[in-house]
């Protein structure tokens, strides 16, 4: 996979490219800033971008606004942003259009875990942090009441973005087990038909998280 | 581009330009020395200009590196000012001069003082830290202009070297009114000292006084500077004695500025240095286990000094971090802190745009006040109630538990009453009727 880094630590950046070429990619470009690392990906048409979401020359949002960029430049290029910290806004929007993925620096240690998260982004499926997913289920926990505990598992493991045999080697399952509860939660919260398309299952998912964390809130 | 980023490289423009001025003079006045008085004046201003260039790279949009940059460039005018007044006085005619600008530009010295004054004045932020500072920084900018202004037409002849030239504005008893805009300016200086230490002293937590520490120290420079050369000229008739103060305060401050920065890059670094650990030890692995191999030594030595680099900064920041959740501002954070509680928490907020001192410290009482209803009350719901009020902004948490709870040693309400306190605040935990137990903090919010 053609893969493009833009990371302002430099440290960071030289060890996210080593192992990232030591577990088979291609790096071809990793640049320190938001311009140069939309020239880089505007140059190359990487499989991914991935990006820290601050970055200078603003060092706010940078990263988030060049993922938005790229997603109307080059639709079919995948984005990983990588942050320090739950950032309290996510936008589901970006999320909506597939490609994208949102995940903690840290998670990048679990090499496998990690991995499979850029290949789901690069073929236009979704990778979203277990802790923001986590976030998101606390909040809507009154709204998740019908739901056994396996089936809130298996929920939050589909929100994050896995495939349905991907949930059934995490949580040691057959995949046909897994299927039946996937049906089952999507019937318990009324989310119709969404089986599909794993990224538009992300997405229905997440718009009932969102929607009842609100609810719960106020 | 912000406004500041831009404003440092036009510096950097005019810088050249003062430069090119001053070997024109230097090259009039035909003195082998000059080049060696340029040389060593364009090194001494280096000092300014890298601790302006890496705080502009550092934070492009505040006006903190601007200033440290302006110091340099004022370097740089000072000796092209004195080598062209020179230059005149030797031969008055070679070179192309305007009497208007002359007279305009008597107190080119206070540019020795305007850069750093700004630089105490809107560290760290790059904003006046209170309403007091930011009428400092007109008294400053406007005193620097009256004072100019009045003495363009004030009696008398202009300052050695150039007694001989006109005055194209004559001369009027008005021009003595330069007088009180002089001492406005020193006002404004001693002002800007005094603003950096009530920045240091109301510093809510050891990270940000550590922050300030140099800074702190640094400021006196400012009027000690002015001292030295009235000291000098009532003394020696010359401001050479000054110099001293001069040089110190173009490396102090600039100093203590990059430390300052420095030390939050640092902070930053924390977590970066232990991933980037992680993936430099995962890289090692995977090679080994595809059938390579790796030099163990340099790997574990390089890994045990990047630890012991971490575990340092991870002591200096262990007291009183200010959580990265505040970065969007103390609401999103009280609601993303009721969002990770275990109790259903109520949370009303308006307490608007708020000093970070304020907002780190009212976010400590929220999150501890939640954190015991939780642990120690058995409580069912708790309500969380932040509004801004005339006396300060009210962070309330009210909750239905067993109440008993008491500000006594050793305790984290102890902790949070020092911490209120040491705002100016008042913190209060007082059982309420028929069960729970409520804490009041009262948190003043300057102007």
């Amino acid at each position: 996979m053609r893969i493009v880094i833009g990371e302002d630590s430099a440290l960071f950046r030289a060890g996210l490219r080593s192992l990232l070429t030591e577990v088979g990619h291609d790096v071809v470009a990793d640049t320190p800033d938001a311009p140069s690392t939309l020239a880089a990906v505007l140059e190359h048409r990487p499989d991914l971008a991935v990006l820290d979401i601050r970055m200078p020359p603003d060092h706010a949002d940078d990263g988030a606004r060049l993922a938005a960029r790229i997603r109307t430049e080059l639709p079919d290029t995948g984005v990983l942003l990588l942050s320090q910290h739950v950032e309290s806004r996510l936008s589901v929007d970006l999320v909506a259009a597939g490609h994208f993925g949102y995940l903690l620096k840290d998670r990048v240690l679990d090499v496998r875990d990690f991995t499979a998260a850029l290949e789901r982004v690069a073929t236009g499926g979704s990778a979203l942090d277990p802790e923001v997913v986590a976030r998101l289920m606390v909040g809507g926990s009154t709204a998740l009441t019908p739901l056994t505990t396996r089936e809130r598992e298996v929920l939050a493991l589909m929100a994050e973005g896995l495939t349905n045999s991907g949930i059934a080697a995490r949580l040691v399952l057959t995949d046909r087990t897994v299927e039946t509860h996937v049906s089952r939660i999507l019937h318990k919260l009324g989310l119709g038909e969404t089986t599909t398309n794993e990224h538009r299952r992300v997405l229905a998912v997440l718009r009932y998280l969102e929607s009842h964390r609100n609810l719960a809130n106020n | 581009m912000p406004w500041a980023r831009r404003t440092t490289f036009l510096l950097w423009g005019v810088s050249v330009a003062l430069l090119a001025l001053t070997v024109v003079a230097v090259r009039d006045l035909a003195e082998p020395a000059g080049t060696w008085i340029v040389g060593g004046t364009v090194l001494a201003s280096l000092v300014p200009f890298a601790a302006g260039w890496l705080a502009t790279r550092h934070d492009p949009a505040n006006w903190v590196g601007t200033w440290l940059t302006a110091a340099g460039t004022n370097i740089l005018l000072q000796m092209a000012h004195g080598n062209w007044a020179d230059a005149l006085a030797a031969a008055p005619s070679d070179l192309p001069a305007s009497a208007v600008l002359l007279n305009l530009t008597q107190g080119v010295w206070m540019g020795w003082f305007v850069p750093f004054a700004m630089v105490l004045l809107l560290f760290p932020d790059g904003r006046p830290a209170d309403r007091r500072a930011r009428r400092t920084v007109f008294a400053l900018l406007g005193s620097v202009v009256a004072f100019n202004l009045l003495l363009a037409v004030a009696p008398g002849p202009l300052m050695p070297p150039l007694q001989d030239w006109p005055r194209p504005f004559g001369e009027h008893w008005v021009g003595y009114g330069s007088i009180p805009a002089l001492l406005v300016f020193y006002g404004s200086l001693v002002m800007a000292a005094l603003a950096t230490r009530r920045r240091y002293r109301a510093a809510s937590d050891e990270v940000a006084r550590a922050r300030l520490r140099w800074m702190f120290l640094t400021c006196l420079t400012v009027p000690a500077t002015i001292l030295l050369c009235w000291a000098g000229y009532l003394l020696t008739g010359t401001p050479v004695v000054a110099l001293g103060g001069l040089i110190a305060m173009n490396v102090a401050i600039p100093a203590a500025t990059l430390v300052a920065m420095l030390r939050h890059e640092l902070h930053d670094g924390a977590q970066q240095r232990l991933v980037s650990l992680g993936m430099r030890l995962r890289v090692a692995q995977h090679q080994v286990a595809s059938g390579g191999s790796v030099a163990l030594d340099p790997l574990v030595d390089d890994a045990v000094e990047e630890l012991a680099l971490a575990v340092r900064e991870l002591r200096e920041i262990a007291h009183g971090l200010r959580p990265s959740c505040l970065d969007d501002g103390l609401g999103p954070a009280l609601e993303s802190l009721s969002r990770s509680s275990a109790l259903p928490v109520h949370v009303s907020y308006s307490g608007g745009d708020l000093p970070d001192h304020v907002s780190v410290t009212a976010y400590y009482v929220a999150s501890e006040g939640v954190t015991n209803a939780v642990k120690h009350s058995g409580a069912r719901r708790v309500a969380l109630d932040v509004r801004r009020t005339d006396d300060g902004l009210h962070v309330a948490v009210h909750d239905d538990g067993a109440g008993g709870a008491r500000i006594a040693g050793g305790t984290g309400l102890a902790m949070l009453h020092d911490r209120v306190r040491a705002l100016g605040g008042r913190l209060s935990v007082t059982d309420r009727q028929p069960a729970g137990t409520s804490l009041v903090a009262v948190i003043p919010c300057g102007s």
